[in-house]
């Protein structure tokens, strides 16, 4: 874990960087996530001598990297003039991070791999590079001008305890075979303890033919191995005696438990070998691309270009649809109820999208650190048109000047949405199709999922929903006002004797309000009404007013004192404000500044949030000095965040952005001064508190 | 010290602005007998216990439901009227104003001891010198709040968002006497105007840091 910690520290390091050297040239197109951090920019507008004057900086990261803190992040030997790369890619069962970068020094560049890994420095001469394995997964390779860091995971070791209850054990070395492609010569496991006297299932190992045992379970059917795509280094044809059922370790039968253990360690022992194996080869071959392969570029993928701005300070690309995948891979890849893995969970199988071409969407960050704000903006592209236009039609919808009402001039914060809840439906109906059938075990029951899928989408009426829920919505936090509580304690005379007193104090209630449209008007009053008939009964004060319902709280007993309901004019409304019940009922609403309205009417997504006065507005209920002190500073720093998306060139488009206030250079250097600020106002209150325990 | 945290977690919220008080009164009579009362006092942060008793967790504890706390109490009643020389045990639990009150008589401070000793043992306490709070020795006419226990360690094994819990806490302990009291050991605590108690008031945090005590040798008119 800590060395995760430090690689990634590391690659942060290397991502603060300059100009271009086409290091995307060598980023391949089969990535799933692509992070550049660019240049002049990010060099330019927090010079290294700036970084290596920050205290969290000497404090933290040098101590991270294991560099002399008198010297600068210079001595890492990493040349932050030039751009910076990292990739995510999958294949082979393996997750691989890999991340690229030039140097300036290699020898400094090794010396700082030396002292993070205590690696054995003797690195394999390759064609044009060097080679080091820095761990089983870790592999760093370099020339005089660049260098490429790899972490590579392989994903799909087996569980020693699932090979002992299943009869599926042919199956799963098999599916392996078929699997990774491209495996390493893993060194021989140690040969196993002498098994019991039992009738034994010999397990194939991969590329090993293995007649298929036939199988008890439904899922258990035997297969013939694949060993077609076996590379011809894959050498494990070791045989492991997995003990019968009967000879369960849950049995607490301490009678050859050591045998057990012995032959469960040489299986796991395999494993790691196996995984090992794995990861050296694809490293290897990632690196060796790096430095001599021509890889189809990330450039050459379509959306790539179409989501990415090149003049960004960082960037980030996207492809949902593998990530998604290795989400579910990660849920289900463990095996149910956090089980061990089988082979038949989708962790362990390939991933092929059959005819659902992997067209989702793909999504682009891109970072811009201006002098008086960070931007953040974000794009969404399918390259499949049908795909595409089911996002456009989930955005096919526009806010209403009624909901817009509902915000206040001078509010802390507000979010308006504006979406198509029925488009919005069908999107995931289909999402949900093509990665079923994408799953090599789903796909094979593809004819019944598309029954169970037309049978959901007749259970959940997605019309009925929009019609409940058009996705038109609005929250509004008016303000936090404070109100005045009363609390017991006690005073003492001069015999002190004690006497019971009521005393006050002011404490933040939130004022706030959620409105949302519906065209089941009827529906959501029944909804309204309903608490009416249970009121009584559940001892809670729930009363009808004459067109809106309140819910009274004890005053003296939660911060807020009433939450109102109302259902009107195809509106569904929760607040704590009786102003705004009031309006509703008089049919008015708030008046919008233009900036504000144009926001809201314009956007399908839309947020503000008055950062200066949410913080005024929280400070005097912080306790502490220390989170006084970061409130102080947030306030005296930060401007308003805002946040505004819709369609924009036939794609879904978001532009965020964080003002800055205070003695910053520019939006980055605030960055770096906040976390250096608030890392100091931590660090001194730990150490006054340290001195208070001492 | 994780159990005292989880249940005074439920006086703190997301903002952990903590208070609570806790009070210790002893009357002690000549004869080494006299009323015990002990005072938790929430009432400053009702209004977020009761937000908070509607959640199942806070900051990674659980959250007890008042029956969770009202079986608590009551075990723990058992135990301490099962200890010889304690009589008159009555709890209060005001979850109007989040204010527990406990008190009981005894026959002599050793009786206080063991039920103090009896509840570490039933919360399978480990830290020694809990079982030692009070002495008094009539002969010599002086009454002695002891604290043999550290709770260092076990603040300092505490979550930074744990630890606000004590930030502002306060313990007040009030010892009544029938006798005027001549002197005290701690420099901290007062004598009342009669001369007949004394109090310290102190926060619950300096206690437990070690930075402040409240030990102290109260030494009675002969």
């Amino acid at each position: 874990m800590k060395k995760s910690i430090t690689l990634f520290v590391l690659m942060g390091a290397a991502c603060i960087a300059g100009r271009a050297q086409n290091l995307v040239n060598k980023v391949p197109s089969t990535a799933s996530l692509v992070v550049k951090y660019s240049g002049d920019n990010l060099a330019n507008k927090v010079p290294v001598k700036k970084l290596d004057s920050y205290n969290f900086v000497k404090n933290n990261l040098y101590k991270a990297l294991k560099i002399d803190s008198l010297t600068s992040l210079e001595s890492t030997g990493i040349n932050f003039e030039q751009d910076a790369y990292q990739y995510v890619t999958m294949e082979d069962s393996s997750i691989n991070f890999t991340s690229l970068f030039a140097l300036k020094d290699v020898t400094l560049f090794l010396k700082l791999v030396q002292a993070n890994y205590q690696a054995e420095m003797k690195p394999e001469k390759k064609n044009g590079f060097e080679l080091l394995a820095i761990s089983d997964g870790m592999y760093v390779g370099w020339n005089d001008k660049q260098a490429a860091l790899v972490y590579s995971s392989y994903q799909n070791k087996k569980n020693y305890w699932d090979n002992m209850y299943s009869d599926h054990t042919v199956m799963v070395d098999s599916a392996m075979v078929a699997v990774d492609s491209v495996i390493a010569a893993p060194p021989p496991p140690p040969p196993p303890p002498p098994p019991p006297a039992k009738p034994k299932v010999k397990k194939a190992a991969p590329g090993k033919k293995t007649p298929a045992k036939k199988a008890t379970g439904k899922k258990g059917k035997a297969k013939k191995p694949a060993p077609k795509k076996v590379d011809e280094e894959v050498v494990i044809n070791e045989t492991i005696e997995i003990a019968p059922i009967e000879d369960s370790p849950y049995s607490y039968d301490t009678t050859g438990q050591a045998e057990r253990e012995a032959k469960q360690a040489a299986f796991e022992k395999e494993q790691n070998n196996y995984a090992a194996g794995i990861q050296k080869k694809l490293a290897d071959s990632i690196i060796n691309s790096f430095f001599n392969g021509n890889t189809a570029s990330i450039e050459t993928e379509v959306s790539y270009k179409k989501v990415i701005d090149p003049a960004a300070n960082v960037s980030a690309w996207v492809n949902y649809d593998n990530l998604i995948y290795q989400y579910w891979k990660y849920v289900f890849g463990r095996g149910f109820y956090g089980g061990p893995r089988r082979y038949y969970d989708l962790g362990a199988a390939p991933r092929d999208f059959g005819n659902n071409e992997n067209n989702g969407f793909r999504s682009g960050m891109n970072l811009f650190f201006e002098k008086d704000k960070m931007r953040m903006e974000q794009k969404m592209f399918a390259p499949d048109e049908k795909i595409a236009a089911m996002g456009r039609d989930i955005y096919n919808s526009k806010q209403s000047n009624a909901l817009a009402g509902f915000i206040n001039p001078g509010n802390v914060g507000y979010m308006s949405a504006s979406m198509n809840t029925e488009a919005m439906a069908n999107y995931y109906y289909k999402m949900i199709r093509q990665y079923l059938n994408s799953s090599p075990d789903t796909r094979k029951e593809s004819a019944m999922l598309d029954v169970v899928m037309d049978f959901v989408e007749i259970l959940i009426d997605e019309k009925g929903i929009a019609d409940l829920m058009p996705g038109n919505m609005v929250f509004v936090l008016h303000d936090m006002k404070t109100k005045t509580v009363t609390y017991t304690d006690y005073t003492y005379d001069d015999n002190f004797k004690s006497t019971e007193i009521k005393k006050t104090k002011e404490e933040l209630a939130p004022n706030f309000t959620f409105v949302m449209e519906t065209r089941k008007e009827a529906f959501l009053k029944k909804i309204a009404d309903l608490p009416l008939k249970y009121s009584e009964r559940e001892r809670f004060d729930y009363k009808e007013k004459g067109g809106y319902y309140e819910l009274a709280f004890d005053p003296e007993k939660y911060p807020i004192s009433s939450l109102f309901f109302m259902v009107k004019d195809g509106k569904g409304i929760v607040t704590t404000s009786k102003e705004v019940i009031d309006m509703t009922i008089n049919n008015t609403g708030y008046t919008l500044d233009a900036a504000t309205k144009n926001a809201v009417l314009n956007n399908n997504m839309s947020l503000r949030i008055d950062t200066k006065k949410l913080i005024q507005q929280i400070n005097p209920q912080l306790s502490t000095d220390a989170s006084k002190k970061i409130s102080k500073y947030l306030e005296d720093n930060m401007g308003d965040v805002q946040m505004q998306g819709g369609l924009k060139d036939g794609m879904m488009q978001t532009t965020a952005t964080m003002s800055i206030t205070g003695n910053n250079t520019n939006s980055l250097e605030f960055f770096f001064n906040m976390i250096d600020e608030i890392n100091n106002i931590i660090e001194k209150d730990k150490e006054e508190r340290n001195q208070k325990i001492d | 010290m994780r159990r005292i945290v989880t249940l005074l977690l439920i006086c703190t919220a997301f903002t952990l602005q903590s208070c609570f008080d806790i009070v210790e009164d002893v009357a002690l009579k000549p004869d080494g007998s006299g009323n015990f009362k002990l005072v938790l006092n929430m009432s400053r942060s009702k209004t977020r216990i009761n937000s908070i008793m509607k959640m199942k967790k806070v900051n990674g504890h659980d959250v007890p439901t008042k029956a969770d706390i009202k079986n608590k109490v009551e075990d723990i009643e058992k135990i301490i009227k099962k200890t010889t020389g304690i009589s008159n045990v009555k709890t209060v639990l005001d979850f109007e104003n989040f204010i527990a009150t406990f008190t009981c008589s005894f026959n002599n401070v050793t009786s206080l001891n063991s039920a103090v000793k009896n509840i570490g043992d039933k919360e399978k306490n480990t830290q020694p010198g809990v079982e030692k709070n009070y002495e008094y020795d009539a002969a010599a006419k002086t009454f002695s709040r002891l604290s043999r226990f550290s709770l260092k360690d076990e603040y300092q094994k505490l979550s930074a968002a744990d630890r606000e819990i004590f930030a502002t806490a306060t313990y007040t302990g009030i010892f009544r006497f029938q006798q005027d009291v001549s002197s005290v050991s701690n420099k901290e605590s007062k004598i009342a105007g009669n001369k007949k108690a004394v109090m310290m008031k102190q926060n619950a945090l300096d206690i437990i840091t070690n930075k402040k005590s409240i030990e102290n040798k109260i030494t009675l008119v002969k």
